[in-house]
């Protein structure tokens, strides 16, 4: 049962926004990696964010997995809190979130009082 | 724990149903283990102020309006594109009416236009820039209405529309650089011209 | 009240009242007055009233959640509803954008007489270093103020002499006499479309959460806010009654940005049409401003990224780079060289129908006390908002087939 209040917490926060440690927004929560099906206590392992984590949304959203790269899996046990936003425990660099801002930020950074 | 497999959102949905039908003769046999686990869940994680409510049903009765939207979309961009090609053809009395009420419109717009100038209440600029506004578009209309046909009963009406829309061509290029004396009788001009259009409108009702 | 509160709420009213008309006002209300004179000042009401509940209520939402409705939207309706909304809301934003920078331009055409399409580009460069370099309240401030050249247009409207007896008709709908019905009802629907555009609420929204108001600093901005847009509202009628006086006993049928520019001469004299010029181009400068932030926020929103004018453009790198192509994209259309006055009057219907999509998540998050705790909707929010998104409703569906039937609002 108490496998059951996890993963309808881990349920209700899908497409919620995850925050790092810093405050700073990393993401949405895309989708979500369940471990245990099969047996009786199912536990949900990690928070899949952007990449192919798309794929189980609809057309346009395999559309959109297709033309990205791989989904940070961001494990379970990194979630600090979870209220409106998921809290993570450490800044998102470390946890390999907001590569996309880094990715651009060479091409951005190249303007002038950026 | 060891991964078994990874499962998508459509699985969850599944599995859930099963799940919660199951939970209630497990929730009898482990009751006193679960309360265990439940405190340290909390201890971990707030739960949402949402609790626990799926959010399933909600997005099935979006997703209906996702796909009307798009139907909406494509409607839309075919019947625009339908209305833009609209085509050329015969005139008939509502098109002509139409044609002598907007070259009416521009050759009242460029006598009022010639009227500032001549009260110094425009500047140089504007005065070029708003006339050769004016005047594209009087060239495209004269230039329709030179390769218009209409029945013969309208053809003296079209051609006078003809002549007075290259008359108000012409004023409407001389505006732009004209002197003070130039810019009075242009005004005129395009007034006796907006008044003229406004007759053949009256005379096409 | 402090003398400092009282000056921050005139100013903040000022900005508001520059901000309000962007080029679908200019556009729709100038036509309106033409045709029908001044029997669709009622509409401008209806719309300012609109935009009030709406812009209240997102503002509410946003400083008690702490975030902007759209960011909500996902969360709340779903990825492929969410995805939906942001979709048909940016493909209106790049439209409404493109319209804008096409008026920007056509204002600088008329001030300096250099060629349209180099000034294109210059009125987006213009626009997008304003954007790099001004702090956020400021190109707010920067462009309002000077958009406030407008309220030459209600000196206009006064020395023109109408009759006022006839004026206050115009603000109890029923006739229709210079236009078929059809018409009439489809400036009913462009009035309202472009006094309550989408992209309007959602900066304001997004804008709180920038400026981190708690409820307390929005109480004073509701004022500021309620007053300007009311203000502003002034302005659009102005410009009927302008249109109504000067161009509908010559039939002049409005069809150029210079237009209404051409009434502010006549009337006030070449100062007159300076101020009507730098007004129009500030305040639509303006408003393509905040349709290109508003797709960035829609879009860093939706996919959970760093958003913000208040973090360093290369630390939210994606939110950056999004208003910049969408200025870039916006330009594009516009160097096609289509009229940015028909461009004006698509974008317009477009948002209408865009606009039920866009207002229903703002309602429905206002009443969620999970988000709002004791700060939900009250029974008046509830009142009018819920009436509104039946006009809303109303507007969505006639508005394609009313462009489609009146030939664009020609007859």
């Amino acid at each position: 049962m108490s496998k059951v209040t996890e993963v309808d917490i881990a349920l209700s926060i899908l497409d919620h926004q995850l925050v790092d440690g810093d405050g700073q927004n990393c993401g949405k929560v895309d989708d979500l990696e369940i471990a245990g099906l099969d047996g009786d206590s199912p536990e949900v392992v990690a928070i899949l964010v952007g990449g192919n984590a798309w794929r189980s949304r609809g057309r346009l959203g395999r559309l959109a997995a297709r033309l990205s790269g791989n989904a940070v899996h961001v494990p379970w046990t990194e979630v600090d809190s979870v209220t409106s936003v998921v809290t993570l425990k450490r800044p998102a660099t470390e946890l390999r979130l907001n590569r996309g801002d880094e990715h651009w930020a060479s091409i951005v950074g190249k303007l002038p009082g950026s | 724990m060891a991964r078994k497999h990874g499962l998508t959102l459509a699985e969850i949905g599944d599995w859930k149903e099963k799940f919660l039908l199951g939970a209630e003769n497990a929730l009898r046999s482990k009751h006193l283990d679960e309360e265990a686990l439940k405190d340290e869940q909390i201890k971990r994680l707030q739960p949402t102020p949402r609790g626990r409510r799926s959010s399933a049903p909600s997005r099935e009765r979006w997703s209906v309006s996702v796909h009307l939207k798009g139907a909406l979309v494509l409607g839309v961009v075919v019947a625009v594109f339908g209305v833009g090609c609209g085509g050329a053809g015969k005139l008939g009395v509502k098109a002509l009416s139409q044609e002598s009420k907007s070259l009416q419109s521009l050759a009242a717009e460029g006598a009022l236009l010639a009227e500032d100038a001549v009260f110094g209440k425009t500047t140089r600029v504007y005065t070029r820039e708003h006339s050769s506004d004016l005047y594209n578009a009087v060239s495209q209309a004269e230039a329709s209405l030179k390769a218009a046909k209409t029945e013969p009963a309208l053809e003296p009406k079209l051609r006078r529309l003809a002549v007075l829309a290259a008359q108000v061509r012409a004023d409407l290029n001389r505006l732009g650089g004209a002197s003070k004396e130039e810019e009075r009788a242009i005004g005129r001009e395009l007034q006796a011209a907006a008044q003229e259009s406004q007759q053949i409108s009256e005379e096409l009702k | 009240m402090s003398l400092k509160n009282v000056l921050a709420v005139a100013l903040g009213i000022f900005a508001a009242i520059g901000g309000f008309v962007d080029i679908g006002d200019l556009v729709f209300n100038t036509q309106a007055g033409a045709i029908f004179g001044f029997q669709l000042l009622w509409v401008v009401v209806v719309g300012v009233v609109g935009i009030i509940v709406y812009s209240e209520m997102c503002g509410r939402v946003s400083a008690v959640a702490k975030r902007p409705v759209f960011d909500l939207v996902r969360e709340r309706a779903g990825f492929a509803a969410g995805l939906g909304t942001l979709v048909a809301s940016e493909v209106v934003n790049l439209m409404t954008c493109a319209a804008e920078i096409g008026g920007v331009a056509l204002c600088l055409k008329l001030l300096s007489g250099l060629p349209y399409r180099l000034l294109i580009p210059l009125a987006v460069i213009g626009l997008a270093v304003s954007c790099w370099v001004l702090p956020f309240r400021w190109i707010e401030r920067v462009f309002g103020y000077l958009g406030l050249g407008l309220l030459v247009f209600v000196v206009a409207a006064i020395k023109l002499h109408p009759d006022w007896g006839q004026v206050a008709h115009g603000f109890v709908p029923g006739s229709h006499s210079g236009g078929s019905l059809l018409v009439y009802l489809y400036f009913v629907v462009g009035i309202l479309g472009t006094a309550m555009s989408p992209y309007e609420v959602y900066f304001y929204s997004s804008g709180v959460v920038e400026d981190r108001w708690s409820l307390k600093d929005l109480g004073l901005n509701k004022v500021t806010a309620i007053i300007g847009y009311a203000l502003g509202g002034t302005l659009s009628m102005a410009l009927m009654i302008v249109a109504a006086l000067l161009f509908l006993p010559s039939g002049i049928s409005p069809q150029f940005l210079g237009t209404p520019a051409l009434a502010a001469e006549h009337t006030v004299g070449q100062v007159g049409l300076l101020l009507a010029l730098v007004g129009i181009l500030f305040a639509v400068g303006g408003a393509a401003i905040e349709t290109s932030f508003s797709g960035a926020y829609n879009l860093a929103q939706f996919f959970g990224w760093k958003w913000g004018k208040k973090e360093r453009p290369a630390a939210a790198s994606r939110f950056t780079l999004s208003w910049l192509v969408i200025f870039a994209l916006a330009s594009l259309v516009v160097i096609t060289g289509y009229d940015p006055v028909k461009l004006t009057e698509y974008s317009v219907i477009f948002s209408v129908v865009a606009l039920p999509p866009t207002y229903l998540p703002i309602l429905l998050v206002a009443n969620d006390r999970t988000y709002m705790g004791a700060s939900v909707n009250g029974k008046l929010a509830n009142f009018f908002g819920v009436l509104y998104f039946i006009v809303i409703v109303a507007i969505a569906v006639a508005a394609i087939p009313l462009m489609l039937l009146t030939h664009g609002g020609q007859g």
